[in-house]
């Protein structure tokens, strides 16, 4: 099977602090992979790095074959990025914002209002696409950026906690269109603390803890290597994490 | 009501201004209650010493009967003066504040009281300009104690004092206003209320900087301060009032101004509690565009045509919406307008060439200042957005022209109009007329070169505590630069004229000055054309760090 993209011993340092340490990881083309991890351990600059917003210290990283880096351009144009938090142009409506981004990805015009008007009518924002994105909700904000990842059919998506603010519909909609892209040989990279959501629809996941690959594998392979055959994720999760003992907090909280 | 909270309220929001810099939270001792208050205090004591010592060492010898008339027209409009600045510094304060976060403060979902609110935030932005009344203050005891006016000056700084807490009042209205109303009729209004919305704040800002204009404002208040008495129907002049018939000894009169200017805080206090009431929402306020645009794809266009890629066209399209719709961009628009209007006075003097050199330096200081602005904050006005830049397939060389011809295309259009409104106004000939519009272009273009290049390099993305696009020293050497480089280009046509004027015999015809101009201009462009793309993949390059 061919590869998505492949990462070697990749290290990534901000100063003092390690935040990717040694990181080999490969995914193969058409899988969704999961990465989970608590705050802090590495997920998002990873995810910066595969996009070339982020130069990594050392390692190297090749996205279908192509090294962000040295191509950042060529990279992009293969790929849909959801940041974390992202801030969006509050000052364009949404049908505008999504334009310009099918612009900036060079989309011919009937396919670019094609696609959109597809997907405002999917994610239950027609009505509203020429409001001003400053008036949106959080959940509406992300739905626009989900939106302008997927018009120009990115062959990988790299999505830093997509499902953030999204209402049960939409999110679902999100899966399933994760799952059907995933059946056309799009790869997806997702982030995400929702473990049931890593567990129902990834084909793997790797669990990161200051800036390492703590394990990788399918949601069983995980299970069976923390010794928690029986667990959930969230056991296995908490376990392999190290902070699993939570319980003497939340008694001191209570108090 | 609890004063309690208005002290924490005031407090929040004088640390919200005195401590969040574009580098984060900063602490130091000028940043405490007790260091403004050193600070306001050394302020006092310095402007009446040094006023003070003018007074009794340096004009002793005039004749006092000259001074006392100006002293008292002084302490009557000192609480004039301080409303119309506190005020001004609100206005400004309020077009310079992202809409992001105005309508996220956390104090809007504490529980708290409108009236709470609007004392404790009046009393910080009082706090945060207390320097400009102890400046005030300590001038006019300079003045009035060797005259023996120090009863008089002590109701001039009650009423000073005063006045600054009702400018307080006065820019929590334009607060509320603002931020609600001018949103509602945006809302309903669509693009042309946008346009509305930019233009009438360009034309407050330069009505006030008319206002402020130091001749106009002597002007006025030499007019004024005579016939203050026949004007006792208008609110703002009774302190002054007050004031004057204190010095007259006409006690009852001083007493009812005095009570009016009280009714007349106390009544503003009112208004903005009930307008912070009723107008100000803590959420953003949803705009629809429901013109004609609406419901269209964008294009490429005629840039296209000009070799401009899909990319660049939606990028230099979406800045140019960015100028027009964001608040906080319209200052940019205003600044080079409000700094031209007063220089607009000069011309018409009757003389064609002194009338064609104010013409060129209204040239240089607006058109220059503009393009400069419109290029100087291209890349920083992305802000935190600039991650769509950074990781769309755009390449430093795509971003480079698009961000240099979003500015030039808007700068154009005034380097264009202004010579050729100004040569028709005042009939102009032709030497005076094309050397104007090619001040003009050579100018603008310039400016706009150099502003593209310092852009990528002073970018500021922060919008917390405000959002500036550019750093300090990036706009100061912006300003600089564009003097330095636009003096050099536009010096052959100047001097020609000036040496024609003064029928002195000169070496070349116009047409070698005005060739001399473009060529020299024709050069710096291609320099600055070179170093403003370098900048850019800089920027790039840095980013990735």
């Amino acid at each position: 099977m061919p590869k998505a993209f492949e990462i070697t011993s990749l290290v990534k340092d901000f100063g003092n602090v390690k935040a990717i340490n040694d990181l080999t990881l490969s995914v193969d083309e058409g899988q969704v992979f999961g990465l989970l991890g608590p705050n802090g351990s590495g997920k998002s600059t990873l995810m910066k790095i595969m996009i070339g917003l982020v130069r990594p210290t050392s390692g190297s990283v090749q996205i279908f074959g192509k090294d962000p880096q040295s191509d950042p351009t060529g990279v992009r144009k293969m790929v849909g990025y959801v940041p974390e938090s992202p801030r969006l142009y509050d000052f364009l409506t949404a049908r505008e914002y999504l334009d310009f981004v099918g612009d900036l990805y060079g989309i011919p015009l009937e396919q670019k209002k094609e696609r959109i008007e597809h997907f405002l009518e999917a994610f239950e924002l027609k009505g509203r696409e020429d409001e001003m994105l400053g008036g949106f909700s959080q959940g509406m904000k992300q739905k626009v950026i989900i939106t302008g990842a997927l018009i120009h059919r990115p062959k990988l998506l790299i999505m830093d906690e997509p499902l953030n603010g999204l209402d049960p519909r939409s999110a679902k909609i999100v899966k399933d269109l994760l799952h059907k892209l995933a059946g056309e040989g799009v790869t997806t990279i997702f982030s995400t603390h929702v473990l049931e959501i890593a567990q129902a629809i990834c084909d793997r996941v790797a669990i990161m803890y200051k800036g390492a690959l703590l394990s990788e594998g399918n949601v069983n392979d995980l299970k069976k290597m923390a010794g928690m055959p029986g667990s959930s994720l969230e056991d296995v999760f908490l376990k392999l994490t190290g902070i699993d003992d939570v319980r003497a907090v939340v008694e001191e909280l209570a108090r | 009501m609890r004063l309690q909270n208005v002290r924490i309220i005031s407090t929040i929001l004088l640390f919200a201004q005195l401590r969040l810099t574009r580098q984060g939270p900063r602490q130091s001792w000028y940043r405490t209650y007790r260091g403004l208050t050193v600070i306001n205090a050394a302020v006092f004591m310095a402007t009446f010493a040094l006023v003070y010592v003018i007074m009794t060492q340096v004009v002793t010898g005039v004749d006092l009967g000259v001074i006392l008339p100006i002293a008292v027209q002084l302490l009557s409009m000192i609480p004039l003066v301080i409303i119309a600045i506190v005020v001004i510094y609100g206005i400004l304060f309020v077009i310079g504040e992202s809409a992001q976060y105005t309508s996220s403060e956390m104090i809007n979902y504490m529980p708290i009281t409108s009236t709470e609110y609007v004392l404790g935030s009046s009393l910080s932005t009082v706090m945060m300009y207390l320097f400009i009344l102890t400046a005030a203050l300590g001038i006019s005891l300079g003045i009035a104690l060797p005259l023996g006016y120090l009863d008089v000056w002590a109701l001039s700084a009650v009423m000073a004092t005063f006045f600054m807490i009702v400018g307080g009042f006065i820019s929590e209205i334009i607060r509320a206003l603002v931020n609600r109303v001018s949103s509602s009729f945006s809302k309903r209004g669509g693009r042309s209320a946008i346009i509305s919305r930019a233009v009438l704040i360009v034309l407050v800002l330069a009505v006030f900087q008319l206002l402020f204009n130091v001749n106009l404002l002597y002007k006025v208040i030499q007019f004024l301060a005579p016939q203050m008495q026949a004007l006792w129907f208008v609110p703002v002049f009774w302190p002054s009032l007050s004031v004057m018939y204190s010095v007259a000894g006409m006690v009852n009169m001083a007493a009812i101004f005095t009570g009016l200017t009280l009714a007349l805080g106390f009544g503003l206090m009112g208004a903005a509690v009930l307008l912070r009431e009723r107008y100000w929402v803590p959420l953003p306020v949803t705009i629809k565009l429901g013109t004609s645009k609406a419901g269209t794809y964008q294009g490429t266009g005629m840039l296209s045509r000009l070799g401009f890629t899909q990319g660049e066209v939606a990028m230099i399209r979406k800045d140019t919406r960015s100028l027009f719709r964001r608040k906080e961009m319209v200052r940019f628009l205003a600044v080079p307008i409000i700094i031209m209007v007063p220089l607009l006075f000069t011309i018409g003097s009757g003389d064609a060439t002194g009338d064609f050199y104010a013409a060129v330096m209204i040239c240089l200081m607006g058109e220059g200042m503009f393009g400069l602005f419109m290029s100087i904050i291209s890349l920083g006005q992305e802000g935190p957005a600039v991650w769509h830049i950074l990781s769309s397939p755009l390449d430093a060389e795509s971003l480079f022209r698009a961000k240099l011809m979003a500015p030039l295309l808007i700068s154009l259009v005034p380097a264009v109009l202004l010579p050729t409104v100004i040569s028709v106004v005042m009939g102009f000939n032709a030497l005076y007329a094309s050397s104007l519009m090619i001040v003009g272009l050579v100018v603008t273009i310039l400016a706009v070169l150099f502003g593209s290049y310092i852009s990528p390099k002073y970018a500021d993305f922060e919008e917390k505590p405000r959002n500036a696009y550019v750093r300090g020293t990036g706009m100061f050497i912006g300003l600089l630069g564009v003097v330095l480089i636009s003096a050099a280009c536009v010096s052959p046509i100047v001097f020609y004229i000036l040496w024609k004027s003064l029928a002195l015999s000169i070496g070349f015809s116009k047409f070698v000055a005005l060739g001399s101009t473009v060529a020299i201009a024709m050069v710096a462009a291609i320099l600055l054309y070179r170093l403003a793309k370098g900048s850019i993949k800089e920027l790039y390059k840095h980013a990735l760090e």
